[in-house]
């Protein structure tokens, strides 16, 4: 199982966003996009999930074609994590992630039993136990997160696309969102997510991808791929790369900043 | 569901069950003219089979010709503006929104003063009423979408514009219109009553709003989803335009044949869906059922008043906005503290 991206160019109008991208995921990793401001990483995640159909290219998971796939069967094969957020309607918990579960049914489905098993699982394998009959709207921004996640999960796919999803969240949200998600990579989940703190990359992930002005700059683990110079490159500002606990870890400082300070 | 949440709903949906049932078997009894339940019974029967007529040939004329109609036509046309209010809440993702607001009413209006004024039947305008709605909520639909950088304020825009360029239309129409004959018929139509109504009337407006209603109580799960964001919606399996082409063109017909029915009935759509979700929450299979139910108790108690607390009969839109508007102005108050619940 894999997704593989090949050859794939974006365009808004005359303006080029993504310029001939390739590469692949290798499954149950955790994968990190990286990338400045106006790289192409929402771009490149709308091709994915088809929210942008009009490309040229491929994208497949285990050789089909995305695009040849209807939307719910592509909902089968992808879920998208976006940042949380508040709903205009306060549904509950357990209704937001009961959503996920229609891709199975038929037009006039309405969640039975099991589904309502499936999406407590879900919940619970998240750590929000006890949580079903909150209001969505009123629990944390980290909590609404975590219901995401245990959404995605409920919709039974095996790739998870989250685009910036501890952006809005403090530091110690951060650090358990990320944390639960790499457990689910233990589970067969391949999640592919984009971020603007390479040190998250460096804690996290499996790999890293760098994306610069639309091409892929760079694909490899994170201690190789966040060098000092592709980090200045990318963000335009001096980065230097720290070792930790005898070489084990690493640390990213703006080395620039500090000494303008 | 949790139990308790779901036995909650269930007593819910059981009261207002039988307290639909109870207020149309008295709105059948109550009028100028009294009818009693045994008579109303065997006058029923008699259209099935032999019956001993032991009631006068003026209490069968009352009874098929105007209470039934009228009462009928009551709770259908309740129940499908509350489900269409609700449904256009979801679809345009604003609690604020009604068939007023988005244009559907003002659409309507318009089309069926046309379809007045050109002595079209009773059918052709409800059909022009129900076409005008139509490209009104299209037309302030596809405006809200140019004005992406802020939806609600979009719509809001939208809404008022359309809907102002076809008030001035049936304005433009009355002007028009034979002040002797016609003038007062689009008047008292665009107040909104239920008098006068036939058993033709409650038939097709019968079978025209159930066409709108059951998609709409069959995809009533799959509403929820059209109400988070369009790429989140699809990320699940949602085909989203279709979709939701498909709730607005349900609940277009339903709040066009209700007006082509009854008139302009303001803030139902509005208020009910509401009142509903205080109750209920905003799930939509919970919130339809019971804002359909709700809507005909409301409508069957408003129509009574209108037609047995004063020696001439108030019409129906009258007093709905008297009641709804100083709702709609507490919900804005307390929107945040109240529906956030």
């Amino acid at each position: 199982m894999s997704l593989e991206i090949s050859d794939l160019h974006f365009s808004y109008g005359e303006r080029k966003v993504l310029d001939g991208v390739s590469f692949g995921l290798k499954e149950g990793s955790f994968v990190c996009l990286l990338g400045a401001n106006g790289s192409g990483k929402s771009t490149l995640f709308s091709c994915i999930l088809q929210f942008l159909p009009n490309y040229d290219g491929s994208i497949k998971i285990n050789d089909t074609e995305l695009s040849s796939l209807s939307t719910k069967e592509r909902a089968k094969q992808i879920a998208y994590i976006p940042q949380s957020h508040i709903p205009v309607f306060n549904f509950t918990c357990l209704e937001v992630v009961l959503m996920a579960t229609q891709s199975n049914g038929s037009i006039f489905y309405i969640p039975d039993e099991e589904a309502e098993a499936v999406a407590r699982d879900a919940l619970y394998r998240v750590g929000l136990e006890g949580f079903e009959e909150r209001g969505y709207a009123r629990i944390s921004g980290g909590e609404r997160q975590l219901v995401l996640i245990a959404r995605a999960l409920a919709q039974g796919s095996k790739y998870l696309i989250m685009d910036e999803p501890t952006s809005s969240l403090d530091y110690g949200n951060q650090m358990r969102i990320l944390s639960m998600v790499r457990k689910l990579t233990g589970d067969g989940y391949t999640v592919f997510l984009s971020t603007h703190h390479p040190d998250q990359a460096l804690l996290f992930s499996d790999e890293v991808l760098l994306l610069h002005e639309g091409k892929i700059m760079q694909q490899g683990r994170a201690d190789e791929v966040l060098s000092s110079e592709n980090l200045s490159l990318i963000y335009g500002l001096n980065v230097e790369l720290v070792p930790l606990m005898g070489g084990k870890m690493f640390t990213c400082i703006p080395t620039q900043v500090l000494k303008e300070s | 569901m949790e139990t308790q949440s779901r036995n909650n709903y269930r007593t819910i949906i059981l009261t207002l069950t039988i307290s639909l049932i109870a207020l149309f078997l008295i709105s059948l009894v109550l009028g100028r003219y009294h009818l009693t339940l045994s008579e109303i019974g065997r006058l029923i029967l008699s259209r099935f089979t032999d019956v001993e007529q032991t009631w006068p040939d003026s209490a069968e004329a009352i009874f098929f010709n105007v209470r039934l109609p009228r009462v009928g036509l009551a709770v259908l046309v309740g129940a499908a503006l509350s489900v269409s209010g609700a449904a256009y809440q979801g679809m345009f993702r604003n609690p604020l929104v009604s068939s007023d607001i988005v244009g559907a009413s003002s659409g309507a209006a318009f089309g069926a003063a046309l379809g007045i004024l050109l002595g079209a039947a009773g059918s052709m305008i409800s059909l022009s009423a129900f076409l005008f709605s139509s490209l009104s909520v299209a037309l302030v639909y596809m405006i809200s979408r140019i004005l992406r950088q802020n939806q609600v304020l979009g719509l809001v825009l939208s809404g008022i514009m359309i809907g102002s360029i076809f008030n001035a239309g049936t304005s433009f129409l009355k002007l028009m219109a034979d002040p002797n004959d016609q003038l007062p018929q689009i008047t008292f139509w665009l107040m909104g009553s239920l008098n006068g109504k036939t058993l033709n009337e409650l038939f097709y407006g019968s079978i025209l709003i159930l066409i709108g209603l059951l998609p709409l109580m069959g995809l009533r799960w799959k509403m929820n989803l059209l109400t988070m964001d369009e790429k989140e919606a699809q990320s699940m399996g949602i085909a989203v335009g279709p979709l939701r082409l498909i709730v607005i063109v349900c609940a277009t017909l339903l709040t066009a044949t209700s007006i082509a029915v009854s008139g302009m009935i303001g803030w139902v759509s509005l208020v009910i869906p509401h009142f509903s979700r205080l109750l209920v929450g905003s799930d939509f299979r919970r919130l339809l059922p019971t804002s359909m139910l709700m809507g005909s108790c409301f409508l069957l108690i408003v129509d009574n008043i209108s037609r047995l607390a004063f020696t001439a009969e108030i019409p129906l839109g009258i007093l709905t906005s008297l009641v709804g508007a100083p709702f709609y102005l507490y919900l804005l108050l307390s929107r945040r503290s109240r529906m956030n619940i």
